[in-house]
């Protein structure tokens, strides 16, 4: 690929993932209407450039009459919120359980990886559905269960940098020089093991922004009138033949976001090997 | 005579693998004064650098010190704790290693690493955070300056990948002499540098050693190094010391045939070199016969009887059945 094409790609993807970000922390100042306010005479109103449709509800509205576009733009709050803290955390408890397992090995590692094992063979939409089941559902219960399982993304990787770092000399420079087990593990070995986490942990965003909406899909996440994504779905599949936008635009929304995270993610990574 | 500063009594190090015990290191005994400088030379597998990982308490498995005696000023290191190792390496021992290039920290300014060596050692800061971290900086900025790096300043904040091979051989040798050790033991210093600046890292670590009045372990394969800048030597085969003396001695009338093969391998203008014929016998089983036995040219009937270290006058010792008649 040529140098702009590439350059052209990075600032799209940044873009993109800005604006959603600008959405999110500005959503009250720019929703052209408050997301839970319900006008039962626009019901299912169609987007502004088909008949019946008007310029102050640009998307159109949902079947209580809510204009979506003040929706998808307080939606992208809960969106980028649960991805970003499930993510957050579970990079710190990953990024810990990791440089143990890779560093110190023995029990610690045996424990460490039999648990990543065991919760890598759940599978993942399951794993958080049967955890909401148990601790009902919620914004709050959705991040513990989704970051319940999260760390172990992050924690492979870091074992595995981990494992190779710890033999490499300046790890055996720093013992000769007698550093203890901790200083090694926070200061010779996570600054030069961050670029790989930070890679998987831009991914992984997108993926839990996925998640999230499935939750929601499913009512499992936060409940109404709060506005996400993933329930706004489930609100219009009800008259996805009559009433398309209902849940269309939303959907546009997921893919927008998760796509311009991953091509940003996957264009860090390319810098980072050179 | 003083008490030596390091002294390693019939050290054993072995590694466990598949097909049994591997020997690296197996009765090796040598001591070094204070403010001395050995030469610790052998070729790769001879067990010098596993004898002096040991010494730093650093032989990793499946390797294990099996036996023997190491005292530091007079302390014997095999009953530390791992607090009071960690307390004595960098501080009173520090150990370059031999790859200069790869044994610096790559995502660290070379100053913080040299500061946080001086933040979890040094005595003599001052309290408090800042000014303890103030002080750190001065410190590891007349460290560079030390070592003959131009700009000091400047050059702390910068990352080892802008430094050349001679420079970040340079900053570990800072590193290491940071906290004024007793005794730096020098792992191959030189290996990864071509030779002028060889030579330049050389001088200045015998520079730094006079200057520090500390000791000095030079371990290398090079007898030419040891030649120039050490008082003693060691020679090692096959994880055990062959022959042991004053340097100027030892080059001069080499006893052992091992030393004698060395010495004939270095080139010189105008004479053939002639390499040690055959290889370092595997170091598994090995008994107390000669270990050189299968390389020496002037082996005898004599040498299939067990061999030990004989005591020769002049402080010099040897491992060969001939040298019951030098005694």
């Amino acid at each position: 690929m040529s140098g702009i094409a590439v350059l052209g790609r990075i600032r799209l993807s940044y873009l993109v993932v800005a604006v959603f970000v600008a959405m999110a922390v500005l959503a009250p100042i720019i929703a052209p209407h408050d997301p839970a306010d319900s006008d039962l005479f626009r019901r299912l109103q169609p987007p502004f450039w088909m008949a019946g449709g008007e310029a102050g509800f640009p998307l159109g509205c949902d079947a209580l009459g809510r204009d979506i576009l003040s929706r998808i733009i307080f939606g992208t709050r809960i969106s980028i919120l649960v991805g970003v803290v499930v993510v957050s955390a579970a990079t710190v408890i990953g990024v810990l359980a990791g440089l143990a397992a890779g560093y110190l090995r023995g029990w610690v590692d045996v424990v460490v990886s039999w648990m990543t094992d065991v919760l890598l063979g759940f599978p993942y939409l399951i794993f958080a559905i049967g955890l909401m089941a148990m601790m009902g559902p919620g914004l709050l219960n959705m991040v513990f269960a989704l970051a319940y399982k999260e760390w172990v993304v992050p924690c492979r990787v870091v074992r595995g940098e981990t494992l190779a770092a710890r033999e490499t000399e300046y790890v055996e420079a720093a013992r000769a020089l007698g550093a203890s087990r901790r200083f090694i593990m926070l200061r010779e070995v996570l600054p030069n093991i961050l670029a790989p986490v930070l890679a998987v942990a831009t991914i992984r965003v997108a993926q839990v922004i996925i998640l999230e909406a499935s939750l929601s899909f499913l009512g499992l996440g936060v409940q109404p009138p709060t506005a996400s994504w993933g329930s706004m779905i489930a609100d219009g599949r009800g008259y996805i033949l009559d009433a398309w936008w209902v849940s269309t635009f939303p959907g546009v929304a997921i893919l927008l976001l998760v796509l311009a995270i991953n091509l940003a993610g996957q264009v860090r990574r390319r810098d980072d090997h050179g | 005579m003083a008490d030596p500063l390091l002294e390693v009594n019939d050290l054993r190090v072995g590694f466990a693998t598949a097909r049994g015990m591997v020997r690296a290191v197996d009765g090796v005994s040598l001591h070094v004064m204070p403010g001395e400088s050995l030469g610790v030379v052998g070729e790769s597998g001879s067990g010098k650098s596993v004898t002096f990982a040991a010494v730093m308490g650093l032989v990793k498995p499946p390797g294990r010190v099996e036996g023997g005696s190491i005292r530091f000023a007079g302390r014997e290191l095999a009953a530390l704790t791992p607090a009071q190792w960690r307390a004595l390496r960098g501080r009173s021992i520090a150990m370059t290693l031999q790859d200069a290039l790869t044994a610096l920290n790559p995502a660290l300014t070379v100053g913080t690493q040299i500061i946080e060596v001086l933040l979890a050692h040094a005595e003599d800061l001052p309290a408090g955070w800042r000014a303890r971290r103030s002080a750190a900086r001065a410190c590891a900025i007349e460290a560079l300056r030390l070592v003959g790096i131009p700009d000091p300043v400047g050059r702390l904040d910068e990352y080892p990948h802008q430094f050349s091979g001679g420079m970040r051989q340079r900053v570990m040798i800072a590193i290491a002499l940071s906290c004024r050790p007793r005794l730096l033991i020098a792992d191959e210093p030189t290996t990864a540098l071509d030779v002028t600046v060889q030579a330049q890292v050389l001088d200045l670590i015998g520079d730094l050693r006079r200057e520090l009045g500390m000791s000095l372990v030079l371990v290398t394969h090079d007898l030419g190094v040891v030649a120039e800048h050490c008082d003693r030597v060691a020679v090692m085969y096959a994880g055990q010391v062959v022959e042991t003396g004053p340097t100027q001695a030892v080059i001069a009338t080499p006893h052992h045939p091992y030393t004698q093969g060395l010495l004939r391998s270095i080139p010189e203008p105008g004479r053939e070199i002639r390499p040690i014929e055959g290889q370092v016998p595997e170091l598994l089983g090995l008994g107390a016969q000669c270990r050189f036995l299968p390389r020496c040219a002037v082996a005898q009937p004599l040498c299939e009887l067990p061999v030990h270290m004989d005591v020769l006058p002049g402080g010099r010792a040897l491992r060969c059945v001939r040298a019951r008649g030098l005694a």
